[in-house]
């Protein structure tokens, strides 16, 4: 059985109202979406909250999924979304807040140390911070989640030739970024 | 060839995103341009150093917790949902009870003024039959005196009760009627040798 075809068979559990079916699913796929959040907005703590609203939307949602697209293009639309609201709300927060440096609190005193101390993924993060989050967006999707063009049109809704050129300048930019910075 | 074709080139062969021409275009340019060996070295650590640890192994009880924090979370949203949905029915129900209270307060019975310790000591009434105006203090308040004034007054014997009686602020509509069906009203008690 492929992929696919185990991911519709859980969903179709699931629709019948056997709520294990949606523990396996989760299972399944949240490191990607962990992952997928986490270099979206930067940090544990946010990237936590987004996963939790993922897995709300997802659990209300998917009782109305039309075996259409593949599930987890299917997820990663949801993922995508809840991710640009939550960059778009904490934008806002900040413009009236010290969210920023509160951020930079929560995190040290982070209960996920390992992660936080890993001195590459900090660079990586303040790195992808930078990019517009729309360009964040597709680079994330393409060059960490692997996915196809194709799927990361299907996702955001943008062209094929415009995906391409937002990864272009969003490697570009970071090349540029890293050299300055870092002086290699 | 430009700059801008060049990295255009080395970054989607990083990428995986060239057809098999193009491929072989871009690995005959590395190896005989100095430029673009030199473009491949650096776009090449940057996309290593984007990819090197960029995922790090996260303990497991993270994971483990997730599904059973996600519940404990749609159970309170439930639970907030559920609250709320009861605050609406709650309300709106004390709106509709509200809206028939002030509905009914236009018609006062007898009992309710003389329940009512705090009201004023005199009251004006309309008889809806003979639309006679009654000015009427506390311990006139009856029926049976309203019925003895009528039979006085017009030699007409009438039976009073809370429905045939209306307070002033009902009987100032009367004063909104035009004098014609003030008096096509009076022609008709005098009918009914009323008057």
């Amino acid at each position: 059985m492929t992929d696919k075809e185990t991911d519709f068979k859980l969903i179709e559990r699931f629709k019948s109202g056997d709520d294990i079916a949606f523990n396996l699913l989760v299972k399944k796929y949240q490191q990607r979406v962990y992952w997928h959040a986490r270099r979206m907005v930067g940090n544990h703590i946010d990237a936590d909250e987004v996963v939790q609203e993922v897995l709300l939307v997802l659990f209300k949602k998917l009782k109305d999924f039309q075996f259409r697209s593949s599930f987890y293009t299917y997820l990663y639309k949801i993922v995508s979304t809840r991710c640009l609201n939550y960059i778009a709300k904490q934008k806002i927060k900040r413009l009236f807040s010290f969210d920023e440096l509160s951020n930079e609190i929560k995190n040290r005193s982070d209960i996920a140390e390992q992660i936080e101390n890993n001195e590459q993924l900090e660079i990586i993060d303040k790195l992808l911070k930078k990019l517009p989050a729309k360009q964040r967006e597709v680079f994330v999707l393409r060059h960490y989640d692997n996915l196809t063009y194709e799927e990361i049109s299907e996702i955001t809704g943008k062209s094929i030739g415009g995906l391409k050129a937002n990864f272009h300048h969003a490697f570009l930019k970071i090349d540029e970024m890293f050299r300055k910075e870092y002086e290699r | 060839m430009k700059d801008s074709n060049l990295q255009n080139l080395i970054i989607r062969y990083l990428d995986n995103d060239l057809s098999d021409s193009e491929l072989q275009e871009v690995k005959k340019l590395i190896s005989e341009n100095k430029d673009a060996a030199e473009l491949y070295r650096r776009f090449g650590n940057t996309f290593n150093e984007l990819k090197t640890n960029a995922v790090i192994e996260i303990e497991n009880s993270y994971y483990s917790t997730m599904i059973p924090r996600f519940r404990q979370r749609f159970e309170n949203q439930k639970r907030v949902i559920t609250v709320g949905r009861v605050g609406i029915v709650f309300t709106t129900l004390l709106l509709v009870m509200f809206y028939f209270i002030s509905k009914d307060s236009g018609t006062i019975s007898m009992k309710d003024i003389a329940d009512d310790s705090n009201a004023i000591n005199t009251f004006l009434f309309t008889n809806n039959s003979t639309g006679i105006l009654f000015e009427l203090n506390q311990e006139e308040l009856s029926n049976e005196y309203i019925d003895e004034v009528i039979n006085e007054e017009l030699g007409v014997s009438v039976k009073t009760d809370d429905n045939s009686i209306k307070s002033v602020e009902d009987s100032k509509e009367i004063e909104t009627v035009p004098d014609e069906e003030i008096e096509i009203f009076l022609q008709g008690l005098t009918d009914e040798n009323l008057l």
